[in-house]
């Protein structure tokens, strides 16, 4: 326990170190606080009100009104707690299946490595987003469990792919050999060799995974297919470009400009973070 | 007759920045390789010869510094010399057979096209169809059949074959010298002896002086007339290759000549060196080499001691001379 | 020869199971879609049901009744030869006059946005590896991490809003204007030109950035070998170097993300062509996941699936050409 939580700080450690890193964690943190403290206490009022459409900022409302009269920060608020929600389930899903058939396919080999690969091959070759409209579309999705497995089908086969590769090459490595040959139990040589050599891999590839399921999700709802929750960001931007004609009001930039604000700052987090990352907990960049 | 001396190093120092620290690689050193003899420069990894050796073509990794010294070659100061002269004086005075010499060819060009390339930019006015016999005369040199050889590419040619294209490569512009980095590193036994009958030859053929690296005795007793001992970034011995043999007067020298295998020696007198390698980041005061001295004495932890005459040709770098003194080394 | 074989071989199996998969993911979906139209037509044509639903199958190769294996036999059958069903909600399109008529333009623009965007992720990237400072290099990581953090869809978006719709400097729909008469005339041409900058313009956005980081750090790993030291040592020039050691070496590795980027880019179309009204595959695609037509949206989705198969057939092609040491094998 000691162990973990000094290595805890040896992580936080090399992460202020980097200023990049550091700008990542706090750009998350803020969004993960506004998910949670700043969601639980704004409230949510999606009433229609006609006679204070399109308002400018004011005290009441600080990002002003949407074109029905619906403060913007407000939904944006909840609109976080949708997007790092689906995002976290997207990426957990993904990141199961993608380790699961990694590492069944380089520790048992052989044909089931065979098979397995080149199921891995099929759905890196047939382009994710079609495929995740079309499936979002067949199964009429509805909550966010589904919205995330929809998410997870099509991203896990990267994952698979460099768990896979990843695992293989440490197989061979000379000192997993060495341990071997001193007769480690397997598992032993999985949970206390091989895991801890790709935790750092597993952390890039979660925020990725995190990363590409938001950008996707919106992407979905601008085309109309995941509606589940009319405050998320994608829904937001899609509601904006169809009903408050953007393209000629610049009454409703602030309704248009704030997802998409939201979305880059995100995005832009997840980059700078998942750098740290990997200076933090990869061996070999961890130089001192 | 006087020997002349091809390159003079005198005082240099050349600094890397590490991460934990700054190393000297090679500190405060002066050498000189004589006109047309083969010295070996011996010493165990990172004791700094290839720095000294890369300095003679003036080409130091980007994290090295020269923080000193010069290399004089016929006259001139090569550290001195930039841009498009360097790149002249490169491989057409000097050229080099490098460690990782398996590793050294473009592996998207086939052989002619290095050896074309390399010519072409020393020689802007030749003609490709009249050189072509050079490449053929350099590579039969070498025992290899050119015809096919220069069709190669450089993972088509095995370990020993790519070995004799460097050698034959090194000799394309007839440079005075050729420095030789651990160039049978890599190979087997029997390759190891080839490569150097070739380079036996070569030497006998064009008196071409040559510069050997390595941290094998016995290959230096093969081949070498001179030897030069490194440790730590310094030279401690160095002399005419009989004279360090039968006299060898630094601890160090010693222990490495006795530690080489050899057929005829027993076993009895052969003691490894004790201790590990230096950390050239946290070297010790003094000589650099008394923690794992067995003569060390009160002034070898505070003083360095300098490379000083021992015998005709001979000089040494230590407070003790083995066995004795100075030129007790001779008995 | 052997080594293109084995490629092809395993392109070939790949489309057999892409095909399969993409079958099988359409086909659990539920509901009987044929069932409404076969009773619109029975009544219509005033015909059994069961009869109207024959005929209704038959157009759309596709019945749902059957068992799944037979239903898979049928739509194999159909597509040896070469028969995709027709759209639904306008039986007069088949499938593959849709995509014969989409198809091009979407090649066209990736293909352009890939060449344009390769290159300058190339040169860009191998000038990073050269000059580890400076403003070209803050600014080239500036554009790189902006570019990253926003997707290509809100870039199409924003792009749409300022030429489309305020400066009303290109068209807000279409291929090519309805003036000008297809083939090989300069006004044609110019108009294929006009109408495909936006579409270009995002996907190269969007997409160089990724070059630009992937060539940068080849050109490093590059610049740290061996044989780039060892030429320097032959006293090659450094323009030489940057040109025929770094550049070529580091471009090899790229090869093989091109047919991953090409696959990239033709995914995201739905968003872009979607958003510009570009008419090629992707707006076709958005177009028939809006109005349900199924079949259509199948045909499509087999046919960039199939794309992404021959540019992954090709980047291993360009591959084996480039590296001498592929061609041994």
């Amino acid at each position: 326990m000691t162990r973990l939580l000094h290595s805890f700080k040896d992580f936080f450690k090399v992460i202020f170190r980097n200023r990049q890193a550091t700008i990542g964690l706090f750009i998350l943190t803020f969004f993960v606080l506004l998910a949670t403290v700043g969601a639980a206490f704004t409230p949510l009022d999606m009433t229609v009100d006609y006679a204070n459409r399109f308002q400018m900022p004011s005290w009441k409302h600080p990002l002003g009104t949407d074109y029905v009269g619906r403060d913007i920060l407000a939904q944006v608020i909840h609109g976080s707690r949708d997007v790092i929600t689906l995002g976290v389930v997207c990426a957990v899903m993904a990141l199961g299946i993608g380790v699961i058939i990694g590492s069944v396919s380089a520790f048992v080999g052989g044909f089931t490595d065979t098979l397995l690969s080149f199921f891995t091959n099929i759905f890196l070759t047939i382009p994710a987003f079609p495929l995740m409209l079309i499936l979002a579309v067949a199964f009429n999705v509805q909550n966010i469990w589904a919205a995330g497995f929809i998410l997870a089908i099509v991203s896990w086969g990267g994952v698979a792919r460099v768990v896979r590769g990843q695992i293989l090459s440490l197989k061979h490595a000379e000192y997993i050999i060495a341990c071997r040959i001193m007769g480690l139990k397997y598992w032993y040589i999985i949970f206390k060799e091989i895991l801890p050599n790709m935790v750092s891999l597993l952390a890039v590839q979660f925020i990725g995974l995190f990363q590409n399921g938001i950008a996707s999700s919106m992407g979905l709802m601008m085309l109309g297919v995941l509606t589940y929750r009319p405050t998320n960001w994608g829904v937001m931007l899609s509601l904006a470009l169809q009903n408050t004609g953007i393209a000629y009001n610049p009454k409703g930039l602030i309704y248009f400009v704030t997802p998409i604000v939201c979305l880059a700052l995100l995005q832009l987090g997840c980059i700078f973070f998942s750098s740290g990352i990997d200076q933090a907990l990869n061996p070999r960049l961890r130089t001192e | 007759m006087t020997p002349k001396n091809i390159i003079e190093v005198r005082d240099l120092t050349v600094e890397f920045k590490k991460p934990k620290g700054s190393l000297l690689a090679v500190n405060h050193v002066d050498f000189d390789l004589r006109e047309g003899s083969v010295t070996a420069l011996v010493g165990e990894s990172g004791s700094g010869k290839t720095t000294l050796a890369f300095t003679m073509l003036n080409i130091v990794n980007t994290t090295g510094k020269i923080l000193s010294g010069s290399v004089n070659y016929n006259g001139t100061d090569v550290l001195k010399l930039k841009g498009e002269q360097l790149r002249r004086y490169r491989w057409k005075e000097i050229s080099m057979i490098f460690q990782s010499a398996q590793s050294s060819l473009n592996p998207l060009m086939t052989i002619q096209q290095h050896f074309w390339e390399t010519y072409l930019v020393h020689e802007p006015e030749a003609d490709e169809k009249k050189v072509i016999p050079r490449f053929f005369r350099l590579l039969e040199d070498v025992m290899l059949d050119p015809d096919r050889v220069l069709k190669l590419y450089p993972h088509e040619l095995s370990g020993g074959m790519k070995q004799r294209v460097m050698i034959a490569f090194s000799m394309l512009l007839s440079p005075r010298v050729i420095i030789l980095d651990e160039p049978t590193t890599a190979l087997d036994v029997i390759t190891q002896d080839y490569i150097f009958s070739i380079l036996d030859k070569i030497h006998n053929e064009t008196g071409i002086s040559m510069l050997l690296l390595t941290h094998d005795i016995g290959v230096v007793a093969k081949v070498a007339d001179r030897i030069a001992v490194m440790y730590a970034g310094r030279i401690v011995e160095v002399g005419d290759i009989f004279t360090v043999f039968r006299h060898t007067a630094h601890p160090y020298a010693k222990a490495l000549i006795t530690t080489a295998p050899s057929l005829l020696d027993t076993d009895k007198d052969k003691e490894p060196i004790k201790g590990s390698p230096p950390d050239l980041i946290d070297l010790p005061p003094g000589c650099a080499f008394h923690p794992r001295c067995p003569y060390a004495t009160e002034v070898c932890r505070e003083k360095c001691p300098a490379l000083t005459m021992i015998g005709e040709d001979h000089y040494v770098a230590c407070h003790n001379s083995l066995p004795g003194k100075g030129a007790a080394a001779y008995e | 020869m052997n080594y293109f074989l084995r490629k092809l071989g395993t392109s070939l199996l790949n489309l057999i199971a892409v095909v399969v998969t993409i079958f099988i993911v359409l086909h659990m979906m539920p509901g009987d879609i044929i069932e409404p139209m076969a009773r619109e037509e029975a009544s219509r044509l005033g015909i059994t049901y069961e009869e109207a639903y024959e005929r209704v199958a038959d157009r759309y190769n596709y019945n749902p009744q059957e068992p799944i294996y037979q239903q898979l036999v049928r739509y194999v059958k159909g597509l040896l030869r070469g028969d995709l069903g027709t759209s639904m909600l306008n039986p007069k399109n088949t499938v593959v006059s849709i995509l014969s008529v989409a198809l091009p333009w979407t090649i066209f623009v990736v293909s352009i946005s890939l060449i344009i965007s390769f290159i300058l992720g190339m040169q860009l990237g191998a000038l990073m590896a050269i000059r580890k400072r400076g403003i070209i290099n803050n600014s080239i990581t500036f554009y790189v991490t902006i570019v990253s953090a926003i997707p290509s869809y809100i870039i199409a978006i924003i792009l749409s809003i300022i030429f489309v719709y305020q400066l009303r400097l290109f068209p807000k729909s279409g291929v090519y204007s309805i003036d000008v008469t297809p083939g090989f005339n300069m006004p044609f041409i110019l108009s294929v030109l006009h109408y495909s900058v936006l579409p270009i313009t995002t996907y190269v956005i969007t997409s160089t950035g990724g070059w630009i980081l992937n060539m940068k750090g080849s050109s490093v790993h590059v610049l740290g070998s061996d044989y780039v030291f060892a030429a320097q040592a032959r006293g090659i020039p450094e323009k030489i170097i940057m040109r025929r050691y770094m550049k070529k070496n580091a471009m090899i590795p790229m090869i093989t993300i091109l047919a991953m980027a090409f696959g990239g880019m033709i995914g995201g179309a739905p968003l872009i062509e979607g958003q510009f009204q570009y008419l090629g595959m992707g707006a076709y695609l958005a177009k028939a996941l809006g109005e349900r037509d199924f079949i259509l949206y199948q045909g499509l989705l087999l046919c960039i699936s199939i794309s992404v198969i021959l540019a992954n057939l090709v980047a291993d092609l360009l591959y084996s050409k480039l590296d001498p040491r592929i061609r041994l094998e």
